[in-house]
C-alpha cells in the first residue's frame, strides 16, 4: 500500500465531499477551456478570411455590417452601388489598387449565399476547382466544397435560388434555374460556404422583378473579370473587395476617407472594423472569463474545506499512522496527494465538459451561420490549464498538509 | 530486552511524573498496574516512543530511543513496538486486512499475506479479512488492533488499558490471547491498566504512584 494508493482511498471515501469538489473545480476549469476554445476559432476564421482584404467599397451604411456581409457573409448588405459609379475602383489600370473583385449578393440556395463575382475572387481564399469548370455564362454556378458536401449536389445539378438569405422566406425565383458545372477544393475559409457565379446571373434572376430595367447581355460575352463587367455602367453591384498595390502607400491609406466623403458609396477597413467588434464582443467575453475565475476560486476554497474537514475528521487516523511509523513528511505527502488527486479529477471532468459544450456550440454555430467550427484537439491551453490546476490543488492543499504535518501523537492519543 | 532508567516527565512545576525502572527480557510480561492520574498513558507513550520523556532513557536491544533522530524512531517504533490503544483507531478508507497490510507498508517490509491470515485466523477473524471497520463490533476492533500491533513481529508490544470494557471472561481471553501471540513471536508484553483483575494473569507486577 503505497502512498498514493492510501491518498486515492481516502478521497473515495468521501463519495459527497469529492463530487462537491469535482463539480466546482470542473465547472472553473471548463467553462475557461470552452471560452479558449472560441476564442481561438473566432480568431481563426476572422483572421483566415481576411484573406490580405485592405478596403471595402460598398453603399453607404454601417461599415460593420458591410464587412460582416461581404467578407464573412454573415449580416444583410448595405444596399447596391452602380457600377458606372465604381468604375475607377473597377478599373485595372488604377494605380494604387492590386486587385477589385466585385461582389453581388442578395439571393441564396437552402441559406447558403450566392455570390456574382470575377475569377479572381477564388485567389483571394487560395481556392482551386476540384471537379468541373469555373462560371461562365449566365446561370452557370461552381459551389464551394461545404455546400457540395452539406447539400449533396453534384455537376450537372439544377436548383432555384431564393430571394434574401433564410431558407424560408418563401421567397423562390421559381422560373429560372441555376445549374452547378463546378466544385472547389475545401479551404477552410468562407469561400467553401459560397455558391459562386458571374455578376450576369444576379442580374438575370432578378430581371423578372425589375421590369423596365435594360437588359443587354445577349449581345456580349460572359462576365468573368472586371473589364467585361465595366461594360455594363447601368447594372448595380453589392461591394467591392480591395487589395492595395503597396499597404502602407498613403495615398491608398487615404482612400477610405476620400470615398467616404466625396462619394455616395462607402468604404471601409476591415481590420479596423474587426477590432472594433472583438473589443465589443470582448466585454462580454470577460465578463465570462471573470465569472470562470471565481468559479476557480471557489473551487479551490471547496478543496480546501474539504480537506481541512476531513482532516478534523481524520485526527485520530493521521496520529495512528504516525504511531505506526510514517513520519511526518509522509503525512504532509498524503494530504497534498489528496489534494492534488481532486485537482487532476477535476481538470479531466473539466475539459470533457469543454468539449461537450463545444461541440453543441459548434453545431449551433453550423445550423446559424453555416461556419463550421473545427476541433483543434488538446493542445496549450489544455497544458496550460493543467498546470493551473495542480498549483490551485496544490495551493488549496497545503495548509491542511502542514496540519497534518504537524500531528501531535502524545496529544492527540491522550486526548482521545 | 527492555530497559529504562530514571524516567521522567513534567508537563509543567506542578505536574511532573518519577517512573520506576524497568527491566524486561524477551518474551517476558510486565503489568504496571496503577490509579487514574498517576502517568499510565504518558509512560506508555514514553515506551513506544511517542513522547520524549524530561529525563531518563529506554533502550530496547540496546539501542537507546532517545539518541535516534526524530524519523530514526519513526522508523523503529514501525519495526520493533506494537502498540494496543484503550481507544481503537483506523484508516476508515480501507478494510480490515488493508489496515493490517498498511503497518506493514509503513515499516518498509513487503506485505505478508500468509503471516496475516494466520493471525486473522488466530484471533477468528478470517471472516472479517474484508470488513469494513465501520461494521466492527467493538471486540472485533480490539483484536484487528492487536493483529496491527503484531504484524511486524515487534520486540515490544504495549497495551494500554486492554480489558477496562470487558466482563471477567473476555477479560481472561484477551490477556491470555496476548500472552499466547507474544510467546509466539518472542515479544515482550507490557500491560499499563487500572484494572486489578489482571494481578492474577500477570504475576510480574510494578505499581505506579
Amino acid at each position: 500500500m503505497n502512498l498514493l494508493k492510501l491518498a486515492w482511498k481516502n478521497v473515495v471515501h468521501r463519495p459527497l465531499n469529492l463530487l462537491l469538489s469535482i463539480i466546482l473545480f470542473s465547472l472553473g476549469i471548463g467553462l475557461i477551456n470552452f471560452l479558449l476554445m472560441i476564442n481561438d476559432q473566432l480568431t481563426e476564421k476572422f483572421d483566415k478570411n481576411l484573406a490580405g482584404i485592405d478596403m471595402v467599397i460598398g453603399a453607404k451604411g454601417s461599415p460593420l455590417q458591410m464587412i460582416l456581409c461581404n467578407m464573412y457573409h454573415i449580416d444583410n448588405p448595405t444596399g447596391n452601388i452602380k457600377i458606372d459609379e465604381a468604375k475607377a475602383f473597377l478599373n485595372p489600370k488604377h494605380p494604387l489598387i492590386k486587385t477589385a473583385i466585385p461582389l453581388s449578393l442578395g439571393d441564396s440556395y437552402r441559406s447558403y449565399r450566392i455570390v456574382g463575382t470575377t475569377h479572381e475572387f477564388l485567389d483571394l481564399y487560395g481556392a482551386t476547382v476540384a471537379k468541373g469548370d469555373l462560371f461562365s455564362a449566365s446561370m452557370e454556378v461552381t459551389i464551394g466544397a461545404t455546400v457540395a458536401d452539406i447539400l449533396g449536389l453534384k455537376i450537372g445539378d439544377q436548383f432555384s435560388s431564393s430571394h434574401g438569405f433564410m431558407e424560408d422566406e418563401n421567397l423562390e425565383h421559381g422560373d429560372t434555374k441555376l445549374r452547378v458545372v463546378g466544385i472547389l477544393n475545401p479551404t477552410g475559409s468562407v469561400a467553401d460556404l459560397l455558391i459562386l457565379t458571374s455578376a450576369q446571373t444576379v442580374w438575370d434572376v432578378h430581371a423578372n422583378h425589375d421590369e423596365g430595367h435594360e437588359h443587354d447581355h445577349t449581345e456580349m460575352g460572359p462576365i468573368t473579370d472586371n473589364s467585361s463587367l465595366l461594360q455594363h455602367p447601368n447594372e448595380e453591384i453589392t461591394s467591392i473587395l480591395v487589395q492595395f498595390k503597396n499597404k502602407t502607400n498613403f495615398q491608398a491609406l487615404n482612400m477610405p476617407r476620400g470615398i467616404n466623403d466625396n462619394t455616395d458609396m462607402q468604404a471601409a477597413t476591415p481590420a479596423y472594423e474587426i477590432n472594433k467588434l472583438f473589443s465589443m464582443i470582448g466585454v462580454g467575453t470577460r465578463a465570462l472569463q471573470m465569472l470562470a475565475y471565481l468559479i476557480a476560486l471557489v473551487s479551490a476554497i471547496s478543496i480546501f474545506i474539504t480537506l481541512f474537514k476531513s482532516l478534523q475528521d481524520r485526527k485520530y487516523e493521521l496520529a495512528l499512522l504516525r504511531v505506526s511509523g510514517a513520519s511526518p513528511m509522509k503525512l504532509l505527502t498524503m494530504v497534498l496527494l489528496e489534494g492534488l488527486i481532486l485537482g487532476i479529477i477535476g481538470y479531466i471532468v473539466g475539459i470533457v465538459l469543454s468539449y461537450l459544450a463545444y461541440g453543441a456550440f459548434a453545431s449551433q454555430a453550423q445550423a446559424s451561420y453555416r461556419y463550421s467550427f473545427g476541433f483543434n484537439g488538446f493542445g496549450q491551453n489544455e497544458l496550460l490549464l493543467l498546470a493551473i490546476s495542480l498549483l490551485v490543488a496544490f495551493v488549496a492543499a497545503i495548509i491542511p498538509a502542514v496540519r497534518a504535518w504537524k500531528t501531535d501523537i502524545h496529544e492527540t492519543l491522550a486526548a482521545g | 530486552m527492555i530497559k529504562t532508567e530514571n524516567l521522567a516527565f513534567s508537563y509543567s512545576k506542578d505536574v511532573s511524573f518519577d517512573f520506576p525502572d524497568i527491566q524486561l527480557d524477551a518474551g517476558q510480561e510486565l503489568l504496571l498496574l496503577g490509579q487514574s492520574g498517576v502517568g499510565k498513558t504518558t509512560l506508555l507513550h514514553i515506551l513506544g516512543g511517542l513522547l520524549p520523556p524530561t529525563n531518563g532513557y529506554i533502550s530496547i536491544n540496546d539501542t537507546k530511543l532517545n539518541d535516534l533522530s526524530k524519523s530514526a524512531q519513526d522508523g523503529f517504533r514501525a519495526k520493533h513496538i506494537g502498540i494496543v490503544f484503550q481507544k481503537n483507531h483506523f484508516v476508515h478508507a480501507l478494510n480490515v486486512s488493508e489496515n493490517i497490510d498498511l503497518s506493514q507498508s509503513i515499516a518498509g517490509h513487503a506485505v505478508d499475506r500468509d503471516w496475516r491470515d494466520h493471525l486473522l485466523n488466530e484471533l477468528g477473524l478470517s471472516h472479517r479479512a474484508t470488513a469494513k471497520i465501520k461494521s466492527l463490533s467493538e471486540g472485533e476492533k480490539q483484536r484487528v488492533s492487536i493483529i496491527r500491533a503484531l504484524i511486524n513481529r515487534p520486540t515490544l508490544l504495549l497495551a494500554d488499558e486492554p480489558t477496562s470494557a470487558l466482563d471477567d471472561d473476555n477479560c481472561d481471553r484477551v490477556v491470555s490471547l496476548l500472552k499466547k501471540q507474544t510467546d509466539e513471536i518472542n515479544a515482550s508484553l507490557i500491560v499499563v491498566t487500572h484494572d486489578t483483575r489482571l494481578k492474577a494473569i500477570l504475576p510480574n507486577q510494578i505499581l505506579l504512584s
